[in-house]
């Protein structure tokens, strides 16, 4: 890792978490921003890797804000420098099929009914009405920033910041699936029964993620990094 | 063919089926599941003949008990966990030590007391457990588990989409015309075998009062002061009883000060990796864990570090040591 060079996406930091997993990092350790653009690059990155790398071989590709994870199959013996010549060749590869790969993010209109257990309290904590912590929460655009924590959790981010709260001090030991909830920046659908410190403020039935997807050949999760995500009261709906 | 040989009669603490892992699903922010201890399973897959990865029975900390319904070979690896064999023709118990294969008959018992030494171990079948797949594994991982929709003992799913419970029924493939060598010697004989075997299997370690766990000091390491970090690498840490295949939580004396500036965005987590929450006590990621975290990590466990913290039962003491400072590495496999 040479840490004298400010990481990037062309000139990532690599790091070797165990025998056969790799980190790509683009960004520095201390730094505080996502970085929106790089996160897109990174999926997209990881798109074409999905495609290229058979599964047997690159079994698990995880991007994220800071950088790509490389997990081999343990019977892969590499070292640091067929990891980078592997990069290179990814790297090249890559910007001849970002040309036909155009980056298509999707629009998704989630019906939400607000009647979430938490929407009061949330509205006497940021001094403003039911209505208008609805109003807010359903005019604004949010955009998928990372998938994780449960099977396609996505975390929306951009939520106003008149609508900005601490998580619960106490988590909740179950929240059922469906619960369209905020936390600080974000928002998020849960899209199955997990404990949750997140303010509830409403339900829906928007299907997150569906694991018989899998077998037909589809992409389980619904949502992709970079999609737009709205939420629409359920009666105007 | 397809047929029920397994009626389990107690689950024990918790009891799944397992393979390699499932590919390609932390991006969806599914867990890669698979075997906790990855050599023990390696042995499974080589005594019953099978493709490596395929599904086996994991058995965690014993408390199990099952009922044969069929006549069938098993083959038990990993822990000792005081396996007991009730032979229904001879109507009497036989121990059971790990690395065996032993010829089940109908209306025999095989129960699981709980561990001597070890803490997980694997049951394989001459033949194939037939299981539901998920994302194109057979891997449980319990925070994903549908025991709502699964509630009462049933075949379809048991296993994979939940842990087991009192009642399910285990069905397999068997492999009739496999009838290796091994079976032939008398089961005393077998059990040498364990000594054989004894080179790859934790017990050299497991029996010592702290055992030796490798890492590669990676990730934050060097973000953390020195002196945590030598004060990390000469602690000792008991594991809590609040592990499970998520992550092995570890207690140590005086918790470790997490370095100030880091950036709290979420990144990728490795397996192995050992997370610093804000407690200051280090959590040691297992198969189940969750795709991304935003806590410093001090490094990661290597493959056979693993396999002993797999082994590790709750309350022995572990300390961890940089792998560079390892003269010997015994992870051959």
């Amino acid at each position: 890792m040479n840490t004298t060079v400010i990481p990037s996406f062309k000139t990532p930091w690599w790091q070797r978490l165990n025998e056969n997993t790799w980190l790509a990092r683009c960004l520095p350790f201390d730094a505080q921003q996502v970085d929106q653009l790089l996160a897109l690059h990174l999926t997209q990155f990881s798109d074409y890797l999905h495609q290229v790398e058979p599964a047997h071989r690159l079994t698990q590709i995880v991007p994220s804000t800071v950088g790509i994870l490389l997990q081999w199959h343990p019977s892969q013996r590499l070292n640091d420098e067929s990891m980078q010549i592997h990069w290179q060749t990814w790297r090249d590869g890559f910007d001849g099929w970002q040309d036909h790969h155009p980056w298509q993010p999707r629009h998704w209109v989630v019906p939400t009914y607000y009647q979430g257990e938490d929407l009061a309290k949330v509205a006497q904590r940021t001094d403003l009405s039911i209505d208008q912590v609805i109003q807010l929460h359903s005019q604004t655009l949010f955009q998928v920033q990372t998938i994780g924590f449960t099977p396609g959790f996505a975390f929306l981010g951009d939520l106003p910041v008149a609508l900005h709260l601490p998580r619960r001090a106490q988590p909740r030991t179950q929240l059922p699936a469906g619960t369209v909830a905020i936390a600080e920046g974000q928002s998020a659908i849960y899209p199955q029964a997990t404990p949750g410190g997140w303010h509830c403020i409403g339900q829906t039935d928007f299907v997150c993620f569906d694991w018989s997807r899998w077998e037909q050949g589809q992409n389980p999760c619904t949502f992709r990094v970079g999609d737009r995500v709205q939420f629409v009261p359920r009666e105007c709906y | 063919m397809n047929q029920p040989l397994v009626t389990i009669q107690r689950p024990g603490l918790q009891s799944s089926f397992q393979d390699e892992g499932r590919q390609r699903s932390l991006h969806w922010g599914v867990g890669q599941g698979g075997v906790l201890d990855p050599v023990a399973a390696k042995w499974a897959w080589y005594l019953s003949h099978q493709v490596p990865g395929s599904p086996l029975v994991e058995i965690i900390g014993g408390g199990t008990e099952w009922y044969i319904q069929h006549t069938l070979w098993l083959i038990i690896t990993g822990a000792d966990l005081q396996a007991q064999w009730w032979r229904e023709n001879e109507q009497r118990w036989m121990d059971l030590s790990p690395y065996v294969r032993i010829h089940m008959k109908t209306g025999d018992r095989l129960v699981f007391r709980g561990s001597r030494c070890g803490w997980v171990a694997y049951v394989a079948v001459l033949g194939q457990w037939q299981c539901r797949h998920r994302l194109g594994s057979a891997s449980c991982v319990v925070r994903e588990s549908e025991t709502a929709l699964l509630p009462t003992a049933s075949t379809a799913g048991a296993g994979t989409l939940r842990p087991f419970l009192a009642g399910d029924v285990l069905w397999a493939t068997l492999d009739a015309t496999q009838r290796p060598e091994w079976a032939r010697m008398p089961i005393r004989m077998q059990q040498l075998n364990v000594a054989i075997l004894g080179r790859d299997s934790p017990w050299v370690d497991l029996d010592q009062a702290v055992i030796p766990i490798p890492f590669f000091p990676t990730s934050q390491w060097f973000w953390f002061d020195e002196k945590v970090r030598q004060q990390f690498l000469t602690q000792r840490y008991r594991i809590s009883s609040q592990s499970n295949r998520m992550g092995i939580r570890c207690d140590g004396e005086q918790a470790l000060s997490l370095p100030q500036g880091l950036s709290t965005l979420s990144e990728p987590i490795a397996l192995g990796a050992i997370q610093c929450p804000a407690n200051g006590q280090p959590i040691v990621l297992m198969n189940d864990h969750q795709s991304l975290g935003g806590y410093p990590k001090l490094g990661t466990v290597t493959r056979w570090g693993r396999h002993l913290l797999a082994q590790a039962r709750p309350h022995q003491s572990v300390r961890f040591y940089d792998v560079r400072d390892m003269v010997f590495s015994p992870d051959i496999s």
